[in-house]
């Protein structure tokens, strides 16, 4: 993960983002994708997502667990999409370190209008790829 | 033909409607007995996706049922989702770029966006006792291009 004391750099267009997934009802099931409803952050004016940089898989799952923990939900997935698909929709996405996940950041500046946050949400599902929590090891 | 023959008409067809909407293939009963019921309670609380969503209502719920009933017969199947701002939502689903997601509020109120190839639309229209035929449009759109 990223290191505070270091400093954290800005996100760079290239950078993959994961959304974590709580939801059953944001996976279609047939296709193992996810639906725009995922990416849509209204009411809230912010997508709140994980930077992969400087992350190892089981570091994103452990941040990913952690907020699954913290909401008591559990955790299904990510979804992974690169920065770029976000800024191509004219939002922001703006590294915002957090208690326990340096490489936390939000993706802002969606328009207010529903519709609107509703077509960039289909257009970021198009792109975006789900990756499912790895089932426990059996031993 | 008199008034009230129409009348009689009108109610026999959408008793027939009713029927047919019952059936495994042509309607929709099994989705709100399945999906629906399934999404709605997933998301009837605050908080259900764990990222402060607000809950889905009984309204809601209401209007997302009488929409799927009076969607035509044979209709494709959506997938029913929910929105962190309590709406339901439904999707028709052919592949990335063939794809068109509704969203139903408590005063019915759809709000929609679809990918159809190279286009993107999205917009809003009210859901009065008939699917708006922008809706069944778009619809089409999604299965047949």
């Amino acid at each position: 993960m990223l290191d505070a004391e270091e400093g954290i750099p800005p996100v760079d267009s290239q950078e993959s983002l994961a959304r974590y997934i709580l939801s059953k009802s944001h996976v279609r099931r047939q296709q193992g994708t996810l639906k725009p409803d995922a990416f849509v952050p209204h009411p809230h004016t912010d997508l709140s997502v994980t930077r992969h940089r400087e992350a190892s898989d089981d570091e994103l799952w452990e941040a990913g667990q952690a907020v699954s923990d913290s909401r008591g939900k559990p955790l299904l997935g990510r979804g992974d999409v690169l920065a770029a698909t976000y800024l191509r929709q004219k939002l922001k996405v703006v590294a915002k370190p957090i208690s326990g996940n340096p490489n936390h950041a939000d993706v802002s500046e969606w328009p207010s209008e529903k519709k609107l946050q509703k077509l960039i949400a289909s257009e970021v599902s198009a792109v975006a790829k789900y990756v499912a929590v790895p089932e426990p090891e059996q031993e | 033909m008199p008034a009230v023959l129409n009348d009689f008409a009108s109610r026999k067809l959408d008793e027939c409607h009713r029927q047919l909407g019952k059936s495994a293939a042509l309607g929709m009963d099994g989705v709100i007995r399945g999906e629906l019921v399934e999404a709605y309670t997933d998301s009837n609380e605050e908080d259900w996706d764990g990222f402060g969503a607000q809950p889905v209502n009984f309204e809601t719920l209401a209007q997302t049922k009488a929409f799927l009933r009076k969607l035509p017969l044979g209709m494709e199947r959506p997938s029913i989702g929910a929105e962190p701002d309590g709406c339901l939502t439904l999707e028709w689903h052919k592949s990335r770029r063939r794809t068109l997601s509704i969203s139903i509020d408590a005063e019915g109120n759809l709000t929609y966006a679809a990918l159809l190839g190279p286009e993107s639309l999205c917009g809003s229209v009210p859901f009065v006792d008939a699917i708006p035929e922008s809706i069944l449009r778009l619809l089409g759109r999604v299965y047949t291009c």
